[in-house]
């Protein structure tokens, strides 16, 4: 057999094809380690699987290997387990590949943005996924959903004044994320507020302004006392009469125009005494939002702008304790976890107890001009807040806030002339002039929140709120001329009272649907009941006359609101587009209205963005002020039967020019027309049917805003300008139907904010503002009453708002610091500087008052002169607060 | 040619091929079905008889030629003892006579696998054209064309002689000499140009342009894209098939790219795709 041997033999030599024995199926060694993904699918590779990937496809992970045998598959299920990747056989080996339905998928990222360390919801941190160049804004209650195809994405989340927060993540199903931003407490130089547009594509739908507590700190206000809205009139379009009377004017419109909403809830007055301080605290305030326009379709209700005030939450994890105190208030503000991370509290209250102090500064003031009389002036106000969390998906909030106002101001004057008379007789006259004012007001606003994530795309809130507003003023005037000789007398008295009562109970649900591709639906509906109990008397008798009145009317209107908004892109434009539909009923009468929003906004250039909106909006409650008389005399009243609601659409364009980072050029122009105002007919104001005296008319304001921001770095603020005109017309009765000038119409304004940063946690900073002059009605002429009742002489002004009072200027300068030693608990907060630091005297108004001088025959003569009315000279700023924490 | 074996062979092969199948180490085989087997039975009794001829046909004329016309691989041992596997259409000839007399000179057209069975006295020279290859002993992967000649050594190392030049080449390296190009002398830790005969590709961050070189190497596969619109991207990983192309269109699937055959000979194949993920 040597032939077969040979042949075998040759045999041995061949190459023969086995079958391939399954490598992938072997199980393969692996040490123990820290390995990146590639290394670890490089050692699978040498230890003899059959697989191959793309090294560029594979994500920069890395994860712990316990040592362990496995086959190549039980491998790569470990590995590829949070990845966007899968293997699949392919004819040479197992391929590994992105798994293609993955980006065909639509998955939703949803969660909560958090304060990391207080465990506060953050209200409007914008989170993207930058790889995709999609993001969003959270909602009110930190709220955010993403929606977008299936893979490995980066998320950013940012919030100004935090730390951004970056991560690869990998979306391959619903995922939800919680996103806790640490504060960036080294070095804050950034400006919280205002005009900084946000990151992302989520700040095109980001159309209001905000106001941050740090920069409200940082500016400081009138004898140390902290206020949001000193910041807000900082800004472009927004203003005041002097030192913040008159409360707060948006784009032309009137001070009860705005819709203030205190956590949802709207509120029906801003200011204390009388618009010098606001009713937020700074100590409870977490965020408060402008709205000028592109308005989302869930404001409503008012025709001026929006003030979207959030209050804060308190602290989920330690229990703080601060107190402290400017020159006019005391404040407390106690915050802590009941449950931590599950329930917490907050409470501040503030005290003004610098009203002693008014009252013998006043005394001692009066005195020294020969007048008897006091100013008596009472304020305090609190907020509370509870917030506990109600499931895995829910979160219940309870918010109340009341405060109260207690005016008044009595003052006697009793001037004495001696003249000889023709027969030579010497007559005593005397002339007793008296002043009695009083105002007193308060309002609550409560509201029990339930918020709820109903699905990763599916956000909605419920709202039970309640909100009044009690005012009472009273006034009462007297001029006399006195024969002390005689005894005779003759004089006259005028005098008023006006009281308001409102209640509002109303329930609200707000809900938004994300559906992915940055658009998103946000709709709801209200049901509110309104009770208005306005009053109104005035006549020439003395004020105790009036006890016992009961209020004119009582008005319950019933208001039904429904809205729908609908968010999306197309292409480069991204759009808003709203509809709200109101219906108020009261005594039979409906108003039905309907307010369409639209807002289109996107990138012109790499650095421009534009945005243009139309607005209409419909207010079925009206605020009747008082144009002549010097003090609050407001009346809330509501749109009835023969009163329709106001109406307003404003169509507004804007630009931004970022030309640097950190740099932001804004022009914006605005046209806004106002229908169905109303307002109190000129004359007399003595019918108790107040309503018979009113005038109907319109309005239109229109104007431009410039400003230019540096909102970081060492020295940061902004400069703006504005030119605005903001008129009015009514009916033959007001002004005989011409138009005038709307009261706070200001033709130009520039507000200047400097805040440079002298250390780490101080900084020093400067304010000046310019306002071209309030329009007056200045009384030219005394005309003789021509019937026997009423004042003897009336006023009367030539043309309405006519005359022009001088410019309104003033600089502040604040020096803040916060003093904190490495793990101390206590924190110190110090403000100093100077409030209008050249004491200029801004007008509030003026006043008329007769002065008598002896003439040369017959009885002194009385002649009306005008005394300028200003509050407030150059004032200190002074306050102080101390934090304790338990945290440390 | 000839197409069929003799019926009375059959039990020894049998019987041999279980022996063999103990000796041959894994990282030699291909993938392959287990009905292939007899398939490579013929083809191993057709290159003996092959063989036999040409023995017979030449023996007179001093040359002894080596010639796979039509099997994927076919392994001979030469008379000194050194293996050599040849690729289908590659030949090999040498002249029995002086043959390991004074040194074992061999002639090879094609591309073939050498290990050389060491004798420091007796060198192993391969040549093709001008070129030659010089080892003692040694195992390397020689291709040649007209006038190209590409080793690719996995043990040992071989000079290559040229135009009066001679190269070192180290094991885990390749050079490639083509008439009146500059050489390319590069590291190959993966001995991709031992694909045609192992099976096996490797890459670590290979760029596709590269990947596709080795195709048209070791099997003379052509791809070309598609309204020459190249994408570019990279590939790591080890592939082993018998089926070239299926290799081709997992190296293709890698990068999100359809393959198209163009020709019916399985070498031409144009690729097309998105260039983005």
């Amino acid at each position: 057999m040597r032939w077969t041997r040979w042949i075998f033999l040759l045999f041995i030599g061949f190459v023969v094809y086995l079958p391939l024995s399954g490598q992938n199926s072997t199980p393969i060694y692996l040490p123990s380690g820290e390995y990146t993904l590639e290394e670890a699918l490089s050692a699978l590779t040498e230890g003899g699987a059959r697989i191959s990937y793309r090294p560029d496809q594979l994500p920069e992970i890395s994860f712990e290997i316990d040592t362990d045998r496995r086959p190549t598959v039980g491998w790569l299920d470990l590995f590829l387990r949070d990845t966007e990747l899968i293997y699949e056989n392919g004819a040479a080996g197992l391929l590994i590949v992105p798994n293609a339905s993955l980006y065909d998928q639509s998955f939703s990222l949803f969660g909560m943005v958090s304060d990391a360390v207080t465990g506060e919801r953050l209200i409007s941190a914008t989170v993207q996924l930058t790889d995709v160049n999609s993001g969003t804004n959270s909602n009110e209650y930190g709220f955010y959903t993403l929606t977008e195809h299936g893979g490995r994405h980066r998320l950013r989340a940012t919030y100004i004044g935090y730390l951004p927060l970056e991560t690869e993540i990998v979306l391959r199903a619903d995922t939800q994320i919680n996103l806790q931003l640490i504060p960036n407490n080294e070095l804050p130089q950034i400006i919280v507020t205002a005009m900084e547009s946000g990151e992302g594509e989520a700040r095109y739908f980001e159309t209001g302004t905000r106001i941050g507590r740090t920069e409200v700190s940082q500016l400081g206000g009138p004898l140390g006392e902290d206020d949001p809205l000193q910041l807000a009139r900082l800004l472009p379009g927004v203003t005041s009469g002097a030192e913040g009377i008159g409360g707060m004017l948006i784009r032309g419109s009137e001070a009860g125009q705005n819709l203030i909403l205190l956590d949802g809830v709207p509120v029906y007055g801003l200011s204390h005494a009388g618009g010098l301080f606001s009713i937020f605290s700074n100590q409870a305030i977490r965020r408060i939002d402008l709205y000028k326009d592109a308005l989302p379709a869930r404001f409503g209700g008012r025709v001026g702008g929006v003030l979207d005030v959030h209050t804060r939450d308190g602290n989920l994890y330690e229990n703080e304790l601060t107190v402290g105190s400017s020159l006019l208030s005391a404040q407390v503000a106690a915050e802590g976890p009941i449950r931590v991370g599950e329930s917490s509290f907050l409470l501040t209250g503030r005290y003004f107890w610098a009203s002693n102090l008014i009252r013998r500064y006043s005394e001692q003031y009066k005195k020294n001009r020969g007048r008897k009389g006091s100013l008596d002036y009472d304020v305090y106000d609190i907020n509370f807040k509870l917030n506990q969390r109600a499931g895995k998906r829910g979160r219940i909030y309870l918010s109340l806030y009341s405060g109260l106002d207690d005016y008044s101001n009595n003052s006697w004057q009793g001037d004495t002339i001696h003249q000889m008379n023709e027969a030579g007789t010497l007559i005593s006259y005397q002339f007793p002039s008296a002043r009695r004012e009083s105002v007193h007001w308060g309002n609550t606003v409560a509201a029990l929140r339930y918020n709820h994530v109903f699905s990763e795309r599916t956000f909605g809130n419920f709202r039970l709120s309640y909100s009044d507003l009690q005012t009472a003023s009273s006034f009462e005037r007297s001029d006399s001329t006195k024969i002390l000789t005689s005894q005779d007398y003759e004089g006259w008295m005028f005098s008023g009272d006006y009281q308001s009562s409102i209640r509002s109970l109303g329930l609200a649900f707000d809900g938004q649907h994300s559906m992915g591709n940055a658009t998103s639906l946000r709709f709801g509906a209200e049901l509110n009941d309104h009770k208005f109990a306005p009053s109104l008397f005035n006549d020439t008798v003395a004020l105790s006359n009036y006890a016992g009145e009961e209020a004119n009317e009582v008005f319950t209107p019933i208001q039904v609101a429904a809205y729908g908004s609908w968010e999306g892109r197309r292409g480069n434009v991204y759009y808003r587009l709203g509809l709200r539909g109101n219906i108020w009923t009261d005594r039979g009468k409906t108003y039905t209205s309907f307010s369409p929003r639209i807002m289109l906004s996107g990138p012109l250039t790499a650095n421009i963005d534009w945005q243009l909106s139309y607005d209409r909006t419909v207010q079925p409650i009206h605020l009747l002020s008082s144009f002549v008389i010097g003090i609050p005399s407001d009346l809330w009243v509501p749109s009835s039967t023969d009163i329709a609601p106001a109406t307003s659409p404003q169509v507004s364009g804007k630009l931004s020019f970022t030309p640097a980072p950190s740099w932001l050029f804004t022009t914006a122009a605005y046209y806004k027309a106002m229908k169905g105002l109303i307002a109190y007919s000129e004359g007399q104001q003595t019918s108790e049917q107040w309503r018979n005296q009113l005038s109907r008319g319109s309005g239109k304001a229109y104007g431009l805003e410039i400003s230019l921001q540096r909102n970081r770095g060492n020295l940061r603020g902004w400069l703006s300008y504005t030119l605005a005109r903001s008129e009015r017309t009514f009916d033959p009765l007001i002004n005989q139907g011409r138009p005038f000038p709307f009261r706070y119409d200001r033709r130009h304004s520039v507000n200047l904010l400097l805040i440079y940063q002298l250390g780490e946690r101080t900084t020093l900073t400067g304010s000046w503002r310019f306002e071209s002059g309030l329009a007056y009605s200045m009384s030219e002429i005394l005309l003789a009453t021509p019937i026997d009742y009423g004042p003897p002489n009336s006023v009367l002004t030539e043309e309405r708002n006519g005359f022009r009072m001088p410019v309104n200027h003033r600089l502040d300068v604040n020096l803040h610091s916060v003093l904190s030693s490495q793990n101390s608990r206590f924190t110190h907060a110090i403000d100093v500087g100077l409030y209008n630091v050249y004491n200029r005297r801004n007008p509030i108004y003026y006043e008329v008052r007769p002065e008598y001088t002896p003439a040369e025959t017959g009885a002194p003569v009385g002649r009306d002169q005008f005394y300028k009315i200003f509050i407030a000279p150059l004032l200190p700023t002074l306050s102080y607060h101390l934090t304790f924490s338990s945290g440390g | 040619m000839v197409t069929v074996y003799r019926e009375d062979y059959a039990p020894d092969v049998e019987a041999g091929l279980r022996q063999l199948h103990a000796r041959i180490t894994p990282v030699r085989q291909l993938e392959t079905r287990r009905t292939g087997v007899y398939r490579y039975i013929g083809a191993a009794a057709a290159a003996v008889v092959l063989l036999v001829a040409g023995l017979f046909v030449f023996g007179g004329e001093q040359t002894v030629v080596l010639s796979n016309q039509d099997q994927p691989l076919a392994e001979y041992t030469l008379p000194d003892g050194s293996q050599v596997t040849l690729q289908r259409g590659s030949s090999l000839s040498y002249h029995p006579e002086s043959f390991n007399q004074h040194d074992r000179a061999l002639d090879l057209t094609g591309q073939g696998y050498f290990k050389v069975s060491h004798d420091a006295t007796r060198p192993f020279l391969v040549s093709n054209g001008g070129n030659e290859v010089r080892v003692t002993g040694t195992a390397f992967n020689l291709r040649t064309d007209s006038g190209l000649m590409e080793v690719e050594v996995s043990e040992g190392s071989v000079l290559v002689n040229t135009a009066g030049k001679s190269v070192p080449v180290q094991a885990m390296e390749y050079v490639t000499i083509a008439s009146g190009e500059e050489v390319i002398h590069e590291k190959a830790p993966n001995l991709n140009h031992h694909a045609w005969r192992t099976g096996l590709l490797k890459f670590d961050h290979t760029p596709i342009s590269e990947v596709l070189t080795y195709f048209s190497d070791n099997w003379g596969i052509v791809c070309q894209w598609k309204d020459n619109k190249s994408c570019d991207y990279s590939v790591s990983g080890s592939f082993q098939s018998e089926n070239v192309a299926d290799v081709l269109r997992d190296i293709a699937k890698l990068g999100g790219l359809s393959v198209r055959s163009t020709g019916d000979d399985d070498k031409h194949f144009q690729l097309s795709g998105q260039c983005n993920q």
